[in-house]
């Protein structure tokens, strides 16, 4: 990436990947993250980091919605009528979820089981509406498209931390397999307990929340500007 | 053009819609066999689990289950007003050719009231049910009937199995709900569904009474033998299953009791 930023400006063509474009992808990573920053998407971030991999197909599924629904109504922003553009932008969402919705069952049948109306919420993701209306109205298709995956991405890293630690302290595994040994386990001997407020979404709220409070310390961020 | 005109913002939104749903149709036709292939090895899976033939805790591959679906199910199709059992196994949903379409409808209307009301309120036209009759560890007959009904936001559909009396659970399993995830949802969960298991749905005289979801979870069985412990905070949801499982036991019943003569 370094690589295109050092590279010489094209005469009057601006570059394909330039500084907008980075900006666009990375910002929402951390600087201007959807869920530490704008505390975005907070539901789907409670309801779906019980384990590692229904959040990582969640993570996938909203990564493919807001990257689709970013470039497809980018690409009609100059002909949706004013009035109507929040419906028009809807109906974009809501269509694409539920193609997002039917490969899941097509292809991870079991995966789309578990996360059960989590998948058809997305349409009400804060970020996936919020994304449409404040960047891919006023930008074109692949500013949009990388504005929709920078988002999502910034989404989806912050999710898969509060899984692990879920999963690790709630259940004392990772996608399944086994971190803490089960000779700790009282059960067996030992003198650990499974942690059984992280299964439960009280858990998932103090975990977010001390995630938002180490990034914006680190990130500089305060509610008073 | 004026953006803003009613002809043009009409246009554009029929425009979106039939755009949108073309994609979705296209998509939907594109994937249905491997979707419906899906639903009918988690029918399956289901199943057995119900009957006690598979526990998902030491998880099986696909192909082990559709064989051992094969070797210990028999799926039949029972006629609820003449207890008759027939061999075609038809998909719910499956299309019918137009004579056959005539045929049923022909049937349907030449129902009694008394009939109809007799059979599922929900679904009153309802003449035929699935029947999965499984073979257990030691040979005996288990019967796995379909159940399905109201919860509190969405319709459930699972399968409940009972012994070889027709009378003792063998277990109960939901595979496709809209139920709230955490309360009604805890249908689906194993914790709640082992508590079915070896309960009675007919009293001590042979009387139908089905199976009732207590209030609440921590309930005291000892002198209940057809209630199961309830689920806290799914009340709604309890109540429903305790319903549907007793409608559609008695949609079975006339024909497990003409097997018990």
């Amino acid at each position: 990436m370094t690589a295109t930023l050092d590279a010489p400006p094209v005469a009057e063509k601006p570059p394909l990947f330039g500084k907008k474009e980075k900006r666009a992808v990375l910002d929402p990573l951390w600087d201007n993250n959807p869920i530490a920053l704008q505390v975005l998407g907070i539901c789907s971030a409670l309801a779906v980091t019980i384990k590692v991999q229904q959040t990582l197909i969640m993570c996938a599924a909203v990564i493919a919605v807001v990257s689709m629904t970013n470039t497809i109504i980018s690409l009609l922003r100059k002909m949706i009528p004013n009035n109507i553009r929040i419906i028009v932008q809807l109906v974009v969402i809501s269509s694409v979820v539920t193609i997002v919705s039917l490969f899941l069952q097509a292809y991870v049948f079991d995966a789309s089981k578990q996360l059960s109306v989590f998948v058809g919420l997305i349409v009400t993701n804060c970020i996936v509406m919020g994304r449409a209306e404040a960047f891919a109205m006023a930008n074109g298709p692949f500013r949009s498209f990388l504005d929709g995956f920078g988002n999502a991405v910034g989404y989806a890293w912050i999710l898969l931390v509060v899984s692990v630690l879920r999963e690790v302290l709630g259940a004392g595994t990772i996608l399944g397999a086994r971190v803490i040994p089960q000779s700790w386990y009282l059960e067996h001997g030992g003198w650990y307990v499974n942690n059984g407020l992280m299964v439960l979404a009280p858990g998932a709220f103090l975990l977010l929340g001390i995630i938002i409070w180490v990034q914006r310390s680190i990130s500089g961020y305060s509610e008073a500007h | 053009m004026d953006k803003n005109s009613g002809v043009y913002v009409l246009g554009f939104a029929g425009a979106v819609c039939v755009v949108m749903a073309a994609g979705l149709a296209a998509t939907f036709n594109g994937l249905k066999t491997r979707i419906d292939k899906n639903v009918l090895f988690d029918k399956q899976r289901n199943v057995l689990i119900a009957c006690g033939l598979y526990d998902p805790a030491s998880p099986k591959s696909q192909a082990d289950l559709e064989d051992l679906f094969k070797k210990r199910v028999e799926v039949k199709v029972l006629e609820f007003f003449t207890s008759e059992v027939k061999t075609e196994y038809r998909e719910r949903g499956e299309k019918k050719t137009r004579t056959e379409q005539k045929i049923t409808r022909a049937e349907e209307t030449k129902l009694s009231l008394a009939e109809m009301a007799k059979a599922k309120r929900s679904e009153p036209n309802r003449k035929l049910g699935e029947m999965y009759l499984a073979k257990g560890d030691d040979g005996r007959r288990l019967y796995c009937l379909p159940i399905s009904g109201y919860g509190l936001w969405s319709t459930l559909y699972g399968f409940l199995a009972l012994e070889s009396d027709r009378n003792t659970v063998v277990g109960i399993t939901f595979y496709k709900h809209g139920e709230t995830p955490g309360l009604g949802g805890e249908v689906e969960k194993p914790w709640w569904q082992k508590n079915w298991k070896g309960r009675t749905t007919h009293d001590t005289s042979g009387n139908l009474v089905g199976i009732t979801v207590l209030k609440g979870q921590g309930n005291d069985l000892s002198s209940q033998p057809h209630a199961v412990d309830g689920i806290s905070g799914a009340t709604i949801t309890s109540n429903g299953v305790s319903k549907f499982v007793r409608a559609d036991l008695r949609r079975y019943e006339p024909y497990f009791k003409s097997l018990n003569k």
